[in-house]
């Protein structure tokens, strides 16, 4: 079996007149590859420029590290899940709408881990906003330094045109809670319902200290505020119960009031309260160097090939017009 | 015989032509590498190379801006749907390779559209015939289903795939001129021992079509009462059939697909995935190619389903339909983009442009309802047709009505 190639040679075909129209208006693959390899060197010049940029681009960046830490809800969201939603207390709440202890221990922690009211607590006790936004705050004096560049003038300059209040002043616990939204991603594994933090940062030490902090503090947010709840609770039912002069009505008040106390008693004590660790923090380097050139040298190549078609359409262009 | 097709000077044009056809059928998938890579996607790379090297592989300029543009879209929805880019770009290059093949060939060689149809259609026929008197032999092949007939295939849903458009071909041709009256009936004995539900569904639209041209109220009537009783025979004869029906139903009024057979479970396994991926990310998706990630992510929600079911992890990389995997990665603009395609190159009149239409039609909504693979070598094989079937209608009508006026 053999091919001729000389017979390949269009032949006269009946094609309809769309087909011709089609062919007319498209562009052969050849073509494009012959321009491309007769700028070859404008391309080749080009790629060399993206790696090289790509190269001062991951230098400049300097190292990264990912902290990683693994999660499982804690004891006391089995102690709450058991008794909240079928307790009379709980009946009563989602009676009366306030529907208590119905959202997880565990869910509310990850809720709560870009909230601001944990990142205002990681700013008054460590001073987080000015360790994590650290270009623009004087680590020994906690002062804030004023935010330069043009991207800062551009803000400025746009908030005066609003109205609106100098957006280059200190970093709030607002951003902060933005910032950790951003930066920490939450990994869900569903096999096992183990949840991972992974957070990335230039500090290895700082990556694991954020991350145990932020945990550490979550937790004492969801603690601090069922302790709220609860003693009130505790101080209603005791009330409450002394008062009551029915045996019966006494005895559901003491059963609910125990209840009320046990919740209370995991606030009060210094364990792991919705999260406990599994695992970690544990960190390790991120070498993004290899991606970071690559895909400069393949904006590059484009860049080259962009340019190398370009300049030949504004040839045509101008030959054109001269014509 | 043999000797003279050894020796017989072949074209290289009749090559082309005759491998491109060829490729067609060579859906046996041989390799996963992200992408399904099937066999005939070696022929491919090796005639665009033959192609480009006689600078006979094309481009039409609005060609290029829809893969660019699909391709822009889609980094924008990977970028916020965490979808790696190399997923993303691994099935740009996929459907720009096949795409630009298919129609450069279909622009370049053969006579007209209806010739292809008839060259592709004899393939077909070929396939099915082979596919019956293969069917005794089948159990000892040790491949695929062992009672039904799934020819050369895996199973028999690509049997059907591949040869529904040969069906609606020599429907309607026979319709017309009478001829190809035997060849029907082959293909209708092939259909009826694949005892695939989506052979049954093709016919089914085939007719469908046909008939739609040609309806009284009457008519309308008849057929729909020919069609009732089609489905209460098929209910009735084959066991496959009521399965998937019955299993289909129970499952979505029962909302539990733990008790379903595995094609069941493909589709609505696979539904459950996309509605979640869609409520997540309704305007961008998640980008082309990011389909299987969130399969990995929301399979695992569904509770009560046999081990080896999850195990298999069916239609993982498709979505087990078009409609399905490009609400996934393309958000809302997606199936609206498929529907206004099938919808808008329709719109045509005349014999011959109806012949294709109705032929290619049913094969497109059968396929793309149950198949979602971006890049297997017959779609753009058939979309090229199906397109320039429409443009070409459009061009002859504007000129009539030019000469009218």
């Amino acid at each position: 079996m053999t091919i001729e190639q000389e017979a390949f040679e269009p032949r006269s075909r009946d094609s309809s007149v769309v087909i011709a129209d089609y062919l007319r208006r498209s562009v052969s693959l050849s073509e494009i590859l012959d321009q491309l390899w007769s700028g070859r060197a404008v391309i080749a010049a080009c790629f060399v420029i993206g790696l090289i940029y790509g190269t001062y681009s991951a230098w400049t960046q300097g190292p990264h590290f990912a902290a990683e830490i693994s999660l499982l809800p804690a004891e006391s969201n089995s102690v709450d899940g058991n008794s909240s939603g079928s307790s009379a207390l709980g009946l009563i709440a989602g009676l009366t709408g306030t529907n208590l202890g119905s959202v997880p221990k565990f869910t509310q922690f990850l809720s709560a881990l870009h909230s601001t009211g944990v990142a205002e607590i990681l700013d008054k006790k460590y001073a987080m906003s000015c360790r994590v936004f650290s270009g623009y705050c004087d680590q020994t004096t906690h002062q804030w330094l004023r935010r330069d560049g043009w991207r800062a003038w551009i803000n400025g300059v746009l908030a005066k045109l609003s109205g609106l209040p100098d957006p280059n002043g200190p970093y709030t616990s607002t951003e902060l809670a933005q910032y950790i939204e951003g930066s920490v991603e939450i990994t869900v594994d569903k096999a096992n319902q183990v949840v991972r933090l992974n957070y990335q940062s230039p500090k290895p030490q700082f990556a694991a200290q954020f991350l145990t902090l932020l945990v550490q503090t979550t937790n004492d947010y969801i603690k601090s505020q069922d302790r709220v709840v609860l003693r009130q609770y505790v101080n209603y039912l005791a009330s409450q119960a002394s008062t009551a002069t029915n045996v019966a009505q006494r005895d559901a008040i003491d059963q609910l009031l125990l209840q009320q106390e046990r919740k209370l008693m995991l606030t009060e004590v210094d364990v792991p309260y919705a999260a406990s660790v599994l695992d970690g923090p544990t960190v390790l380097p991120v070498n993004k160097a290899l991606k970071i050139i690559a895909m400069y040298g393949v904006l590059g190549l484009i860049a080259g090939a962009l340019i190398t078609l370009g300049r030949r359409h504004l040839n045509l262009r101008f030959g054109s017009w001269r014509t | 015989m043999i000797a003279a097709l050894a020796n017989r000077r072949f074209e290289l044009g009749e090559y082309i032509t005759l491998s491109t056809v060829a490729s067609l059928f060579m859906q046996q998938k041989v390799a996963q590498i992200g992408v399904d890579l099937f066999l005939g996607y070696p022929v491919v790379i090796l005639n665009a190379l033959v192609l480009l090297s006689l600078n006979r592989l094309y481009v039409n300029p609005r060609h290029f801006f829809a893969i660019a543009a699909l391709a822009t879209f889609s980094l924008v929805s990977a970028h916020y749907a965490n979808t790696p880019v190399t997923a993303v770009i691994a099935q740009i290059l996929g459907i720009s390779l096949m795409s630009v093949y298919y129609f450069s060939v279909l622009t370049s060689f053969g006579d007209s559209l209806s010739d292809w149809m008839e060259l592709y259609a004899r393939f077909a026929f070929g396939i099915a015939l082979f596919g019956i008197l293969y069917l005794p032999f089948q159990r000892f092949g040790g491949y695929g289903e062992p009672d039904r007939l799934h020819s050369i295939f895996i199973e028999p849903s690509l049997f059907i795939y591949l040869t529904l458009p040969a069906v609606g071909w020599y429907a309607n041709v026979w319709l017309r001129t009478r001829r190809y009256g035997w060849d029907l009936l082959v293909f209708a004995l092939s259909y009826a021992l694949a005892d695939s539900s989506l052979g049954f569904l093709g016919l089914g639209l085939i007719g469908a079509f046909i008939a739609t041209s040609r309806l009284t109220f009457w008519k309308t009537l008849g057929a729909a009462i020919l069609g009732f009783g089609a489905f209460a025979v098929l209910i009735v004869i084959s066991s496959n059939f009521r399965v998937r029906v019955l299993d289909t139903f129970f499952a979505v009024s029962n909302a539990d697909v733990s008790k379903a057979n595995l094609s069941t479970f493909a589709v609505l396994s696979n539904a459950y995935v996309t509605f979640h991926t869609f409520l997540d990310h309704p305007f961008l998706g998640v980008g082309i190619g990011g389909y299987r990630f969130q399969y990995e992510h929301y399979i695992g929600d569904l509770s009560g389903i046999p081990k080896d079911f999850l195990d298999l992890q069916v239609n993982m990389f498709d979505a087990s339909s078009m409609f399905l995997r490009s609400l996934a990665e393309l958000g809302v603009l997606g199936p609206v983009i498929l529907i206004v395609f099938l919808s808008v190159c329709a719109q045509v009149r005349g014999a011959r442009y109806l012949e294709i239409r109705n032929a290619l039609l049913p094969f497109f909504l059968v396929r793309m309802g149950r198949y979602g693979a971006y890049f297997s070598t017959e779609l753009f094989f058939f979309v090229a047709i199906y397109l320039l079937n429409f443009m070409d209608y459009r061009s002859n009508r504007r000129k009539s009505l030019h000469r009218s006026a």
